[in-house]
């Protein structure tokens, strides 16, 4: 019988690799709304680390979000495809890796959504930080310090 | 560079956002909601180590060698 082929957005082993990435940091399902919402959000924030391959965002009312990303993990799910979790072989991959956990380590996913938030707002729509804080507030109206605790881990990776 | 946005009209949400809870909560809400306008978007610039990552992996998968 003929093996059917898996259509994803991304090359098999891209795909695969991404859904490793989400797996290896305690995600990448999609049974419940909960963990699709953080799947999106550590994947675009491992993209800005520099560790996934690209999917792209655009922005919608639970921020940055990627169908061809939701398409792909969906797809993993229906065909039960396995991913083997590994280290990365290049260093500097690996290191970036470990950056990643402890920058996700311990965050809500309303902790993730406000900050993958303000960064789209900053890098994607260009708006400068003072104004991305405030669409950002007016938006979703987070508690103060929930919207401060985001602006600080926002502060802490800008430059990526 | 500047990045042109454009709303994306609530009725065509179910057709680009798979997620179905995610697409009633936008309808149930009638919240905004925007895509980039491709043609403005900048060139990503390829990321030669997760290329090489991607390779291995292939290999591995194929049974081309065993990593480490």
């Amino acid at each position: 019988m003929k093996k059917e082929k898996v259509v994803f957005s991304k090359p098999y082993d891209a795909a695969l690799l991404t859904y490793s990435i989400l797996k290896r940091l305690g995600s990448g399902k999609v049974n419940s709304f909960k963990q699709r919402l953080r799947s999106q959000k550590i994947q675009y924030l491992a993209q800005l680390f520099g560790i996934s391959p690209y999917y792209p965002f655009s922005l919608y009312i639970r921020g940055p979000y990627s169908s061809p990303l939701a398409h792909d993990l969906f797809k993993i799910k229906e065909k039960k495809i396995e991913s083997k979790v590994s280290r990365f072989v290049p260093k500097e991959l690996e290191e970036n890796f470990i950056r990643l956990e402890r920058f996700i380590r311990g965050k809500s996913n309303d902790q993730l959504e406000l900050i993958a938030t303000l960064h789209w707002f900053v890098k994607i729509a260009k708006l400068s930080t003072d104004e991305a804080v405030k669409r950002v507030v007016r938006l979703k109206n987070p508690p103060k310090a929930e919207m401060k605790k985001a602006v600080i881990a926002f502060n802490s990776i800008k430059q990526l | 560079m500047k990045v042109k946005l454009k709303e994306i009209k609530i009725k065509k949400a179910r057709n680009i956002i798979p997620d179905k809870e995610l697409v009633s909560h936008i309808i149930k809400t009638k919240e905004p909601i925007f895509e980039i306008e491709k043609s403005r978007l900048p060139k990503k610039t390829k990321n030669r180590l997760l290329e090489l990552e991607i390779a291995l992996r292939r290999c591995e998968r194929v049974g081309v060698f065993t990593k480490k």
